[in-house]
């Protein structure tokens, strides 16, 4: 089945074209490797399917949805939040128009004031999110919430906290994360978060590095903040995992410790994207390669395919 | 007034900026939301309890202001605190998304319009003026007991003795709850500890005492304990006041009850400094009698009066200020061939601590003394012992400001456990990940707008209890209280204890407050002509020695606190 | 009677808006290039405004009035002390921005002698101070002084704060919070040396220019009357010298056809101007860009039309509208100030070395650094800049709104935020032109809206958070 299908994607930046109509699909349980030379639009793309960045044209489909129409905010989320904002505007014109003493048409006329007002800001700052690209990154969470997860480049772990902790933050649905079940379901979310804890444990395990455990992120070594990232996304429990350059600069141990545990998790149905600059990594690992070169797909094939083609000795040599 | 009375008004100013800096600690500290306009809410607060609870306009003379709707206390803060926290929401909603410096000016911008609008709009809440004689609840009762008249609560006649003896009991239960956390007997090797226990025996008429026993053969908890505790002392209050005995009554438990505070402080001072050797806390000492000391030439040569004598006086005084602070600076800087940084600030902490012995417990005796010898000195300390406890006109009572004082601390205690809870939760890491790099907790489906909304409502909401504590404790409301400058002093105390440490905001609080009554004392000794120059100098100073801190020390005094959430072992 | 309008409130904004500017391009220069967020800057206009008190009023500032023998005279010791200060803030300002060897004419184009430079800057120091002392107690040498002091002081926060910071790495959150805490430093200390109370310039009311005695701070008003038949003018002059009584000036009426004609003509010429220069100059980026030309030619042709077209008229005993504007003359000369010192920054952006560094750090410091500009050099001078800039500002803000308080700074700061953040950060041009907006929504805001004054600040608070609303990138658009 086909994870992910993209389709004629395009991105520029201030006139310069980092994706040209780029066209590839992912299919499940595969580890499909994405390369190219250096300026050949693949972080790029990576960010666009995350949803990090937003296409100038072209589809990403996630499980045959559109990932944008997935990052927009349901029907639901719009009606909680045009309503709160629209109470609570509301109140306020009540409120003012009570407090300078008019009679009731005057109140419902500052209470309808409020609300429309309030509303008006939700689509406001909706509508503002919609053309800038500086705030749009606050949507992709909903990407990995439907199990499309990626890894960044640089990593990002939490360096003020634990490596435990950092892993503790990824599940998806931890009941304490609601403030009322917080304050007054305490023991449900004591009991999950012993759980959590066991999990993050046996991912630490299966990672081997628990005797990390408690140590603070920011003072892992390159490799094991690779390997903490990779335990991280995996605790959001995903289907599709994106990797952007997951063996950049670890040394060679760690680096097949890393790809043991990859293999291992392909078999266990996972997928993977993965972008990558060291070939003989790549080329091991992938079931199927993807060559971008200039904002575009230049072929996809086997391992085998790749190798043996011109136009990608051509791209590299002449890139 | 006494200076236990100051102590309890200050303290009550402690417990309020220690809630309102916890708000903003939950906003900035954890949430890395830089609201510089968090007094707002604290605005909103205090006048949204107070135009609640106060009688209409029209009753008023010479006051304008809207609601007055007579409202219990006890329905009006809550009120004020969900207004608080739903103005957090709609200033958040749209000003969350944009870049941080925007979100400050904004904020800020909203605290000088809320202010500006209360000085402005007369009809509002009465204008430029204060708004004031709204009610205090329970007010008529006071003193305690039998100082004042009966109060109805719910429709029941309750006598101010039985009121008297609800209050003890609930000081009492919550006291014997505390010693059995902190005073644990694990040692009853050495003598010293021996003797303390004995003590505690004593002031917790023996109930502290067993309490602290079981604890420690830890087998039983001390539930039922505390509020047996609590329950044989309230009865006894309440008896002894009916009977007629109201001093014994008040003595044998309030009384008690303070010196078993003293104890209780002591030892947690010592439990926190316990590995300090006893050179530097003889240094400690040594730097707060030289502190004192350098007060000596103005006070002995006449502070008071414009002649030539005390002028020299004061020039003595400002330089051995000066040295001071230049020897402190120079030890700070050379502190390593004695120990580590942090041991330096520990030294300082316990100097602190000396500071405020020396002050509470030796020279408020002085004026005393000088009026009435030893005998007036040590029935002074006496009321300095019994903090709890007002003596006026040798009637020993508990007076209002005591009742104020006790339902801050047990307000702030609540909010604080209430907010070591949430940031000990998957919340507060969320909000903590959001804080540290915002894309890794988008990465991890984390819905960051809905975090940051949640910090700011719920920060908002603290600061918003905290402005309906303030209306309670100072009975009158100018927007001059409300100035931005307040939001720029809470992050004082959130960034000295330890940003995202809510036992350090707590710490910031009280050395902001130590640092505001000692400039005050300081003033006082200086001429008058000069008392405004000081005031307004030590804001400077407050500002200075926020640059300072964020420069040498960014992390605070306490640092951030190591993550809780591992400590909540199953 | 002719009421003041709209109108009235329009010229009240664009003076406003002056003064706003002049503050605001400091900040916008610090914020883009230095990248300090700095909300201690409303506290750098504050003490241009307290400096000049130094020489308009020597006889009230503690310690120095002891060097005064009257409110506005010093004695000799207080003047040499005056020139010390001035002469020295020279120095220190060259100092800051090229260092000792700068002092020495290491920044000229030819080789001298380092006496040479020595002597030269000594000597143009002078100058400085004898202007200073020779116009005391005038409220322009206090500007001056102000000027140089302020441009000595201003780089110190950065050497010695700012710049510690960024070394070791602040967020933009720390910087905020250390700017802050400046800001109360200087506002407070301020007040502890000077005490909390309001304090005024003394101004004269007539200044003497070629043995003709002209109204300084009295306003001046114009009233026009639209009639059926064209527009009348009359200048009433209300502070006339000797007596109270408003003596009218002239009365002037400009035709209908005439108006039009003004109309016209000035677009025509305007958009002529605007029009040549684009085609005969293809570089982008000159000093005098198309629409500054268009601009220039268009506001010359106006003022020369104005003076030409109109036939001496009388007062109208009925029209169709009529309005007043009251301004008076160092309301027009703030304007001016301010306009000059923009035309000022816009050459040195433009044409200098210093300017060119300055644009390229502020797009991109790490950048400018690899390209081998001294970065800490050019941020050295944004701060130079930011403090003339600022004393200028303050000195006209103590002068317009009369009163000199600790906290005037702070009550400005919200309005130059909003008129940076309006015109886009990183844009100082955009400042500028938001500054004036944000003056024109305040005055016509208040006026409009029929509220009084004090909230005149809330006014401009709302416009910058309609605009943040709106676009939060700003009118100038580009993100820095």
């Amino acid at each position: 089945m086909t994870l992910l299908e993209v389709e004629n994607l395009r991105k520029t930046f201030g006139g310069i074209v980092a994706v040209d109509g780029a066209s590839f699909s992912v299919e499940e349980g595969t580890v499909t490797g994405l390369i190219g030379p250096n300026g050949a639009g693949k972080t790029t793309t990576f960010n666009l399917v995350s949803g990090f960045y937003e296409p100038d044209s072209g589809v990403v489909r996630y499980r045959g949805t559109d990932t944008q129409e997935l990052m927009t905010p349901s029907r639901d989320e719009r009606a909680i939040w045009v309503s709160s904002a629209g109470v609570g505007f509301g109140t306020v014109g009540l409120a003012g128009a009570s407090l300078s003493g008019v009679a009731t048409p005057g109140l419902l006329a500052g209470t309808a004031v409020g609300a429309v007002a309030g509303a008006g800001i939700y689509y406001g700052q909706e509508w503002l999110r919609g053309r800038s690209d500086d705030t749009r990154r606050t949507r992709p969470f909903r990407l990995s919430q439907a199990g499309l997860a990626r890894t960044f480049q640089i990593t990002r772990e939490l360096q003020g906290m634990s490596v435990l902790e950092n892993l503790m933050l990824a599940p998806k649905g931890q009941r304490g994360e609601n403030l009322t079940q917080t304050w007054f379901n305490r023991s449900a979310v004591l009991e999950q978060e012993a759980s959590v804890r066991e999990e993050a444990r046996d991912m630490l395990e299966f990672l081997e590095i628990d005797h990390l455990e408690t140590e603070e992120a920011g003072n892992l070594s390159g490799g094991q903040r690779k390997l903490l990232e990779l335990g991280r996304i995996l605790m959001t429990d995903p289907d599709l995992i994106l990797l952007d350059e997951p063996v950049a600069g670890v040394n060679p141990t760690l680096t097949r410790k890393l790809l043991e545990r990859l293999e291992e998790l392909r078999d266990q149905g996972y997928s993977f994207l993965i972008v990558e600059h060291d070939m003989e990594v790549i080329m091991n690992i992938s079931d199927t390669i993807i060559v971008m070169a200039e904002g575009q797909k230049l072929m996809q094939g086997t391992p085998e395919e790749v190798q043996s083609d011109e136009r990608v000795i051509d791209a590299y040599l002449g890139g | 007034m006494a200076i236990s009375g100051t102590l309890v008004s200050l303290g009550t100013f402690v417990a309020i900026y220690a809630l309102l800096s916890l708000g903003l600690n939950i906003k900035f500290g954890y949430g890395g939301l830089l609201d510089i306009g968090h007094v707002t809410f604290y605005l909103l607060g205090a006048y949204v309890t107070a135009l609640l609870v106060a009688p209409p306009a029209a009753d008023q003379q010479f006051a304008d202001y809207v609601l007055g709707l007579d409202l219990a206390w006890i329905v009006a803060v809550p009120i004020a605190v969900v207004v608080a926290a739903v103005a957090g929401m709609l200033i958040a909603l749209p000003a969350i998304r944009l870049r941080e410096d925007y979100l400050a000016i904004t904020v800020l911008g909203f605290s000088v319009i809320a202010k500006r609008v209360i000085q402005t709009q007369g009809w509002l809440a009465n204008g430029p003026g204060s708004l004031r004689n709204y009610p205090a609840p329970l007010r008529g009762a006071f003193p305690l007991p039998g100082g004042g008249e009966s109060i109805t609560l719910v429709g029941l006649g309750v006598p101010p003795e039985a009121l008297f003896g609800v209050v003890v009991l609930i000081l009492w239960a919550v006291g014997t709850y505390v010693l059995g956390e902190f005073g644990r007997i694990d040692s009853m090797d050495s003598i010293g500890d021996r003797v303390f226990h004995a003590v505690f025996a004593v002031t917790t008429l023996g109930v502290g005492y067993l309490a602290a026993r079981r604890l420690a053969s830890g087998t039983e908890r001390v539930g039922a304990l505390t509020v047996g505790s609590g329950l044989v002392a309230g009865v006894v209050a309440a008896g002894l006041s009916l009977t007629g005995s109201v001093s014994v009554g008040v003595l044998l438990t309030l009384g008690l009850f303070s010196v078993f505070t003293w104890l209780l402080a002591a030892r947690i001072v010592f439990d926190h400094y316990d590995g300090m050797p006893a050179r530097d806390a003889v240094a400690a000492l040594g730097l707060a009698v030289a502190f004192v000391g350098a007060f000596l030439p103005l006070i002995l040569l006449g502070g008071e009066g414009g002649n030539e004598q005390s002028r020299i006086g004061l020039i003595v005084t400002v330089v051995l200020l000066l040295v001071f602070v230049y020897g402190l600076v120079y030890l700070s800087n050379h502190w390593e061939g004695y120990g580590s940084g942090s041991a330096f600030i520990s030294v300082v902490g316990v100097g602190a601590l000396w500071l405020f012995v020396i002050r509470y417990f030796l020279l408020a005796l002085v004026t005393p003394f000088k009026q009435g010898g030893a005998s007036e000195a040590l029935g002074q300390l006496f009321q300095n012992l019994t903090w709890l406890i007002q003596f006026s006109g040798g009637d020993p009572a508990f007076n209002y400001a005591r009742f104020v004082f006790t339902t801050a601390i047990a307000v702030v205690g609540a909010a604080y456990y209430l907010m070591e809870i949430t940031v000990a939760s998957p919340f507060g890491r969320v909000l903590k990940a959001i804080r540290d790099d915002e894309d890794a907790a988008t990465a991890l489906g984390k819905n960051t707008f809905v975090f940051k909304i949640q910090s700011m409502m719920l920060g908002s909401a603290l600061a918003g209890l905290a402005g309906a504590l303030w209306a309670l404790s100072v009975g009158a409301l100018v927007h001059t209280m409300f100035a931005p400058r307040i939001t720029f002093i809470v992050f004082l105390m959130v960034i000295i204890g330890g940003t995202a440490n809510n036992r350090g905001v707590l710490l910031g609080s009280v050395i902001y407050w130590g640092f505001q009554k000692g400039t005050e004392d300081i003033a006082g000794f200086f001429p008058p002509e000069a008392r405004s120059s000081v005031q307004a100098l030590r804001i400077a100073f407050i500002g200075a020695l926020l640059i300072v801190i964020l420069y040498y020390r960014p992390e605070g005094i306490w640092g951030e606190q190591t993550t809780a959430s591992s400590e909540v072992e199953s | 009677m002719v009421e003041t309008g709209l109108l009235n409130a329009v010229v009240t904004g664009i003076v406003t808006g002056s003064v706003i500017a002049l503050g605001a391009i400091g900040l916008s220069l610090v914020y883009s290039i230095a990248e300090v967020p700095n909300f201690a800057h409303g506290e750098l206009l504050m003490l241009g405004a307290y400096m000049a008190i130094f020489v308009n009023k020597p006889g009230t500032v503690p310690v120095y009035e002891l060097l005064a023998s009257d409110t506005q005279a010093a004695t000799t010791a207080g003047l040499v002390v005056l020139f010390l200060l001035a002469a020295g803030g020279a120095v220190a300002v060259i100092y800051q921005l090229a260092g000792r060897e700068g002092l020495a004419g290491g920044y000229w184009n030819r080789d001298v002698p380092d006496p040479v430079g020595y002597l030269v800057h000594a000597a143009g120091a002078s100058v400085v101070g004898l202007f200073v002392v020779v116009t005391t107690p005038s409220i322009w040498s206090g500007m001056v002084l102000a000027m140089v002091l302020l441009g000595a002081f201003a780089p110190l926060l950065e050497r010695r704060l700012f710049r510690k910071f960024r070394r070791k790495d602040a967020e933009l959150a720390t910087m905020l919070i250390v700017t802050l805490g400046l800001s109360f430093v200087l506002r407070f200390t301020t007040q502890a040396i000077y005490g909390g109370q309001t304090r005024t310039y003394t101004v004269p009311n007539v200044a003497s220019v070629f043995d003709t005695t002209v109204p300084l701070s009295a306003a001046q008003f114009f009233d026009f009357y639209l009639t059926g038949s064209g527009l009348v003018v009359e200048m009433i002059n209300t502070g006339a010298v000797g007596s109270g009584d408003p003596v009218s000036l002239f009365v002037v009426e400009y035709a209908l056809p005439a108006l039009v004609g003004l109309v016209v003509v000035t677009v025509a010429v305007g958009y002529g101007a605007a029009r040549w220069r684009r085609q005969s100059g293809t570089t982008a980026g000159q000093t005098v860009g198309p629409r500054l030309t268009g601009g220039l030619a268009g506001l010359v042709t106006l003022l020369v039309l104005v003076v030409v077209l109109p036939s001496s008229g009388s007062v109208p005993d009925s029209s169709v509208a009529s309005t007043r504007i009251s301004l008076s003359l160092m309301r027009g000369l703030t304007i001016t100030l301010a306009l000059l010192m923009m035309g000022l920054l816009h050459v040195l952006l433009r044409e200098t070395k210093l300017g060119v560094a300055m644009r390229a750090s502020s797009d991109n410091l790490d950048l400018a650094k690899v390209t081998g500009i001294n970065t800490d050099q050019v941020i050295t001078a944004t701060w130079v800049i930011a403090g003339v800039y600022a004393a200028i500002g303050g000195v006209m803000l103590g002068v317009l709104f009369v009163q000199v308080q600790p906290n005037i700074g702070f009550f400005l700061l919200l309005p130059m935020f909003a008129g940076v953040i309006l015109g886009g950060i990183g844009s100082v041009y955009g400042a500028m032109i938001g500054s004036f907006v944000v003056g024109l929504s305040m005055d016509v805001g208040i006026y409009l809206l029929d509220i009084g004054t004090v909230l005149r600040v809330p006014v401009a608070f709302v416009v910058l958070f309609v605009v943040l609303l709106v676009k939060p990138e700003g009118i100038a658009g580009g993100a820095s």
